[in-house]
């Protein structure tokens, strides 16, 4: 006899920075939010006929749906099945949001060529019904399985996955935009009429407190390709200078960035000026990521005409009372007290602590004080938060993430040069170095030897000289 | 290799009588491959008892043998021989010859205890024989008994400072002595014994005025094709104390690993015997009497499970020996609904097998938390300590079932009087007595004197005094250490929250470590300004020169031999360390999960800040107070934190209002 051990359900686990949610099935639920359906037809050539159609045979309740299909003069939407409120917009294209309308609260881009399944649009807006400040993107049935279990099981199809980092590998650079939907006023905060670069409106809505999510009951059939997004260098450029992580500012490196990595805060409140102008010193010549800098001051006091006076040429450098005015462009947000007098480049160090661990909040202890230390915080976590403190919201229910903090050390991380360690590792490199050269010396020598031991072992002139000698 | 020295031995030997004896399951010479002058001798057949040896000597003379051999599979089995060498001649030269041990243990240098026939000791040697074995090589002046050279020698790889005899001082009869009484080399002896045990299969007789006698089911008798025969001594349903013991010395959790292989193992049968299976290879065979060895758990170590695969082993009592050994050892196990037979496993022991699945320990906190627990009730149902305070009980003996242990507790704080008694208050499975110090304080505090009267309410002693606040901690200590009356003296702080087992897991430490000096790996700390829990990497189950200071738990004599806790204000545990370091003694490392270190901003005598562990943190950290589930987390106790969790478990996603929010 022998028994064995049952088989553990097969669950999804979601890893890193993954929350998931459980959502009531299809066509279990109240819907209340509108959807206003923009349709982008810019393209020529693209037809979106069979998408109109499909969105007529949507189960949402068409009185709550509005349909754009906006595009290039060359538009045509020819008769035959569409939804009941469609119109036409025509001009310059890349508009992302239609005309202002009061009543929807939900935004859901399409591509004219894609095609949807009925259920689409009701699996859109039951995520918005029930997590509020989404960003919720459709995914293509041709893309691969998430090796992260992103898809779930079939036991499990009901599920919102949310996660503060990219969607899926391309996901982004695929050339095809990906149908999301998003709150109006996410959208209209992120700015409206903007570049249709997936990348940077990307970067815009999660700067303004969109949080990215995935259901995977929510897929469509993309139809149409438009090459590859921001192939050319100059797109290229265009994206680096709204999105401070992209790969090509290491290839155009500068100190004059329009999007800096972070904003940092200089709190000089307990030093003198000195002190602080020798941390802004030491800030801005290890900065490798553009920082912008304001210092703290009280008003009229002789700190800061000091300040000013020392600083007053520098367009990274402002000086002035109260908080600066966040940009949101700026993904971190960095305050310091003005006596740290860094050995490193602090914003790059927090920066990178952050991404590597996913936290929305990075502290430092710094000698002497656990709590006083360099702080750096996530605009986007804030954001997100902000959006989902507002009330009359018919969203039933409004969930808050704990922002995650994390320590780090900051008299290792900060206050020690780095290159103390780089020159550590170079003396044992150097160390070794001289030992591989006595070695290699030594083996010389060995072989030198041992030809002298063959002449005299082994010739008969040698072994006669061997006998004489004794 | 061990079969080139046995030849060489022969070789060399000097002329004289000669024996080999082979203990375990090895490539052993049989007795027909030996020269015809050399008697071989299976010491896993030869029971240890009177009438045997008698007869052996009547037949062979008791003359003395110029070489004796001892060919032992693994130091399991080397210690188990000493029980079955009662009668055994005199030897002038002893070769002892160990096939494989596991790494941790160390070379068979005798530990000489000061008497015995070591001064006739002219010549020795020992040294590796092929990767994992040993030989042992003696030469005395004169002949010597074979049963202290071959204890001291087993004593050696195991370590210690000197051999802890089991409890209730028994005699065994029968083939299973070495089983029932590992290392015990006087368990043939009937005179001046408390109780004996007989394992033979048709019982012994024994005379009016005999010490109380108790059976066990012999192991060679226990077989499927035994237990439905006529007059057969095999319980169908056998209970944890009728299976022999598990040696604890040398299978223990020592060399367990928090980091493992993705591989799990399968410990199923072929053919009527178990092996455990990896992949679709067989990594070792278990022996026909269910003994596994040190080798076995060290050749398991990298697995990160085994499950078991209940199929019929050589009978059901060398069955659950084999599983109660690995649980014992802290392997991770795995099972489903374990068949009637296994009763032997215990209750306890057999719901942690059932407790997990496999997939739950891919995870290296779940699968060291699923190994702490299985191990602890392995080694409470059947480590042999244990087995035979429990059997002395029954035998109406007056031993201690519960180990006792003497607290030593020294607080300048009265406000951590109360937290400080909860955290002995809760200690499960030893008896305390503390010995509290309040140093700058006295005891009529009404805060104070409410807190004692509680604890001393729940049954437990406690001894007070109130040294002067002027003398050094070391000082302090140091009287509370003389106050004390137990021979266990355990160090704990006033502000550290330490888990109910916290001081069994020590005491049994002690007992399969053999060591001087046992502490805990110092893993979590709370960082309280920063309301954050950080849980730094470090290596538990190991010999150390460092433990932490929260935890340090010897004997009150080791304690008296290395002068006492130094009187110092800072620094009284490194030095109690260092101490016992120069003194030669040992120090182990037990696991971490049983202790949550507090660090406050300030009021420690260890002034690092926050950043030296931040620094150092190497399983993460998390925030507000995370403990390990081993904890048992009592809710009165916890910090005031934004978050007490256990290490591990999600954080609930709750409604909240507000920007970003966080604690300092």
């Amino acid at each position: 006899m022998s028994v064995s051990t049952p088989e553990a359900r097969n669950t999804v686990v979601p890893s890193g920075r993954e929350t998931v949610r459980s959502l009531p099935e299809l066509g279990t639920w109240e819907p209340e939010l509108g959807v206003h359906v923009v349709v982008r037809a810019e393209h020529a050539g693209a037809d979106p006929a069979p998408l109109l159609a499909d969105l007529a045979a949507q189960t949402y309740p068409a009185a709550l749906t509005e349909v754009t299909v906006a595009g290039g003069t060359g538009v045509h939407v020819p008769d035959g099945a569409r939804p009941e409120r469609t119109r036409v917009e025509t001009g310059d294209g890349g508009a992302l949001l239609p005309d202002a309308s009061a009543d929807p609260s939900v935004v859901l881009w399409l591509e004219a060529g894609d095609r949807i399944p009925q259920t689409f649009v009701e699996a859109h807006l039951r995520g918005h019904h029930h997590v509020r400040g989404l960003l919720l993107c459709s995914t293509p049935e041709a893309t691969e399985q998430d090796e992260e279990g992103e898809q779930g099981t079939e036991g499990d199809r009901r599920v919102l996955y949310e996660r503060t980092g990219p969607l899926w590998p391309g996901a982004l650079r695929s050339g095809a935009s990906a149908p999301r939907s998003v709150l109006e006023g996410c959208a209209a905060s992120a700015g409206g009429e903007l570049p249709a670069q997936e990348e940077i409106l990307h970067h815009l809505l999660l700067q303004h407190g969109a949080l990215p999510a995935t259901d995977p009951e929510v897929r469509h059939e993309p139809r149409t390709r438009h090459g590859e997004a921001g192939a050319g260098p100059l797109s290229r450029a265009r994206v680096a200078q709204w999105v401070p992580t992209s790969p090509e500012r290491a290839e155009r490196p500068g100190t004059h960035w329009r999007v800096p990595l972070a904003h940092v805060v200089v709190d000089t409140a307990g030093t003198d000026s000195a002190t602080v102008v020798d941390t802004v010193d030491r800030l801005l010549e290890r900065d490798t990521s553009g920082t912008r800098i304001t210092l703290r001051t009280e008003a009229g006091s002789p700190m800061e005409s000091e300040l000013r006076a020392h600083f007053r040429a520098d367009p990274r450098i402002r000086v002035g009372e109260g908080e600066p005015v966040p940009d949101p462009l700026v993904p971190f947000v960095l305050s310091m007290p003005g006596d740290l007098r860094p050995e490193t480049d602090v914003a790059r160090v927090m920066v990178e602590e952050a991404q590597r661990s996913g936290a929305d909040v990075v502290r430092a202890t710094v000698p002497g004080s656990d709590l006083g230390g360099p702080r750096l915080e996530r605009t986007a976590a804030r954001a997100r938060a902000a959006h989902r403190c507002s009330g009359a919201d018919p969203v039933a229910s409004d969930l808050l993430h704990r922002p995650a903090v994390r320590w780090i050390d900051g008299q290792a991380r900060l206050l020690t040069p780095s290159n103390r360690r780089a020159e550590r590792r170079a003396r044992k490199w150097e160390r070794l170095h001289e030992h591989e050269t006595e070695a290699a010396r030594m083996r010389v020598w060995e072989r030198r030897l041992r030809r002298r031991l063959d002449l005299l072992t082994r010739t008969r002139v040698g072994r006669f000289w061997c006998r004489v000698l004794g | 290799m061990i079969r080139a020295l046995l030849e060489e031995a022969l070789r060399t030997r000097e002329p004289g009588r000669t024996v080999v004896c082979t203990v375990g399951e090895g490539a052993w010479p049989d007795g027909a491959d030996l020269p015809e002058e050399v008697a071989f001798h299976d010491l896993d057949q030869r029971p240890a008892s009177v009438q045997h040896v008698r007869r052996e000597t009547a037949a062979s003379g008791t003359r003395s043998c110029g070489l004796t051999l001892l060919l032992a599979a693994t130091p399991t089995d080397l210690r188990r021989a000493a029980a079955h060498l009662a009668g055994f001649p005199r030897s002038a030269r002893i070769v002892v010859l160990v096939a494989a041990a596991a790494p941790h243990l160390d070379p068979p240098f005798p530990v000489l205890p000061g008497l015995g026939p070591w001064g006739e000791l002219v010549d020795s040697r020992v040294r590796r024989a092929g990767d994992q074995g040993w030989a042992a090589d003696l030469y005395f002046g004169a002949p010597v008994p074979l049963i202290p050279v071959v204890s001291a020698l087993a004593h050696g790889m195991v370590g210690g400072r000197r051999e802890r005899p089991l409890p209730v001082l028994a005699a065994v009869r029968g083939p299973d002595a070495g089983l029932w009484r590992p290392g015990d080399a006087r368990s043939n002896r009937t005179e001046h014994v408390d109780a004996i045990l007989d394992t033979t299969a048709s019982g012994y007789t024994l005379p009016e005025d005999a010490p109380p006698r108790t059976r066990r089911a012999p192991l060679g008798e226990a077989s499927w094709a035994d237990l439905g025969s006529l007059g057969a001594y095999v319980p169908e349903r056998p209970a944890p104390d009728q299976v022999p013991p598990v040696d604890e010395r040398v299978v223990n959790p020592i060399g367990f690993t928090r980091t493992s292989e993705p591989v799990t193992g399968t410990l199923e049968d072929h053919d009527g015997r178990w092996h455990l299976v990896v992949g679709e290879n067989v990594r070792w065979s278990v022996p026909g009497d269910g003994t596994v060895t040190d080798v076995h758990i060290a050749r398991a170590r990298d697995l990160r499970a085994v499950e078991i695969v209940w199929g019929r082993h050589s009978g059901p009592l060398a069955a659950v020996r084999a599983v109660a050994a690995l649980a014992a050892a802290g392997v991770p196990l795995v099972s489903g609904p374990a068949p009637s037979w296994a009763t032997g496993l215990g209750q306890e022991t057999l719901a942690r097998l059932r407790s997990v699945r496999m997939s739950d320990l891919d995870d290296e906190d779940e699968r060291e938390i699923h190994s702490i627990r299985t191990r602890r009730a392995a080694m409470r149902e059947h480590g042999a300590l244990a087995r035979w305070r429990r059997m002395g009980a029954e035998l109406g003996l007056d031993t201690d079932t519960c180990p006792a242990v003497s607290v030593l507790l020294c607080t300048r704080r009265p406000e951590m009087v109360g937290f400080a008694l909860r955290q002995i208050a809760r200690q499960r499975g030893v008896e305390t007595e503390t010995v509290l110090a309040l140093h700058g304080f006295d005891r009529k505090i009404p805060e104070v004197a409410a807190e004692i009267r509680a604890f001393r309410a729940s049954g437990r002693e406690l001894i007070l005094h109130e040294p002067d606040p002027s003398l050094a901690l070391g000082t302090v200590l140091d009287r509370s250490a003389r106050t004390a009356s137990c021979h266990m003296l355990a160090k704990m702080d006033d502000d550290d929250w330490y888990g109910p087992e916290h001081l069994a897991d020590l005491v049994s430490a002690r007992t399969y470590s053999g060591a001087d000096l046992v502490g805990s790996d110092p893993e979590f700390f709370y960082l309280e300004t920063l309301d954050t829990t950080v849980r730094l990497s470090g290596e538990s189950e190991k010999p150390a020169k460092h433990a932490s200071g929260c935890t340090l738990f010897l004997d009150r004599g080791v304690l008296e031999e290395i002068g006492g806790f130094r009187p110092l204000a800072r620094g009284v545990d490194s030095q109690c360390l260092a101490g016992v370091q120069l003194a030669g003694g040992r120090i182990y490392r037990t696991h971490g999960c049983n202790f949550v270190v507090r660090r406050k901003s300030e009021g420690h005598t260890w002034t690092v800040g926050a950043g030296h562990f931040l620094r150092r943190e190497g399983k993460g950290q998390l925030p507000g107070w995370r403990p390990s589930p081993l904890l048992e987390p009592d809710p009165k106790d916890a910090p005031v934190t934004c978050s007490s969790l256990p290490w591990g478990a999600p954080e609930p996603v709750r409604e909240g209002t507000g920007p970003v929010v966080e604690a300092g």
